[in-house]
């Protein structure tokens, strides 16, 4: 079951690589539509990131009014509970994969790289990663 | 093209019907709303009304969970907290979609 969600989290992506390459809408701040979707990717991944830390932050240290990390601060909500054991070692495999994805996005967007397969493979490993942990944090333990 | 949306969207339902103890009532309304949203997303026309539609009906459903005295507790505050980092993964792709400023985006420390 797991292998196959995988399967399926995989050709989701891959799909939506396929249909953001084809688009032609541009984006301000971007030099293609694929450019366009891997910043897209990458700030989706940040937001689910960044809020899932805090939300460990917060409880490894009992909810106080804040916590901060990578240089900003985020406020704790007592409500959320503890952040469950389970997700731990799936955000550290995301925050690692988010840091791959956004070394190659950056560079395919300053023109240092045209490594789109590397790229397309990053944001794809990013997704999976990301859906992993989304799913195992919301089943809680 | 919403392509994280798309997943995550398509991942609430996996993590709702993991809860242990949901009434047969919302089992059936959470694969009600698992086909509706599973034709939406495969038909490849997701837009970011519709996806605020999927999240509203889901969190419709979180809702009625959250109601429900049978429940573990532990379990929906978990889902309650999905609910709300969905919630602010959507602003931010709302945002992207309309303009991207590379500057935002900066490493994140990995803690074991």
């Amino acid at each position: 079951m797991k292998k196959m969600n995988i399967v399926l989290l995989a050709l989701a992506l891959a799909f939506g690589v396929g249909c953001a390459k084809k688009s032609t809408a541009p984006v301000p701040g971007t030099i293609n539509t694929f450019d366009a979707y891997a910043a897209r990717t990458i700030g989706d991944a940040q937001q689910a990131l960044v809020s899932t830390k805090a939300w460990e932050f917060c409880s490894d240290q009992k909810f106080p009014a804040q916590v901060s990390f990578d240089g900003n601060s985020y406020p704790c909500d007592p409500a959320a509970g503890p952040f469950p054991s389970v997700g731990r070692p799936i955000l550290y495999k995301a925050e690692q994969s988010y840091n791959v994805a956004l070394s190659a996005a950056q560079a395919y967007h300053s023109g240092a790289s045209s490594d789109t397969a590397g790229l397309t493979q990053a944001l794809t490993q990013l997704g999976i990663d990301i859906g992993q942990l989304l799913t195992g944090i919301g089943k809680g333990n | 093209m919403l392509s994280i949306i798309t997943i995550i969207l398509g991942l609430v339902p996996v993590v709702l019907k993991g809860i242990p103890g949901i009434s047969a009532t919302i089992q059936q309304i959470i694969a009600d709303v698992t086909a509706s949203v599973a034709a939406l997303l495969g038909s490849g026309a997701l837009t970011q009304p519709n996806a605020n539609t999927i999240l509203a009906a889901w969190a419709g459903v979180i809702a009625a969970l959250k109601n429900d005295p049978n429940l573990p507790a532990s379990s929906l505050s978990a889902v309650a907290e999905l609910e709300k980092i969905v919630q602010s993964v959507m602003l931010q792709d709302s945002k992207l979609a309309q303009s991207v400023d590379w500057s935002t985006f900066h490493q994140i420390t990995p803690v074991a």
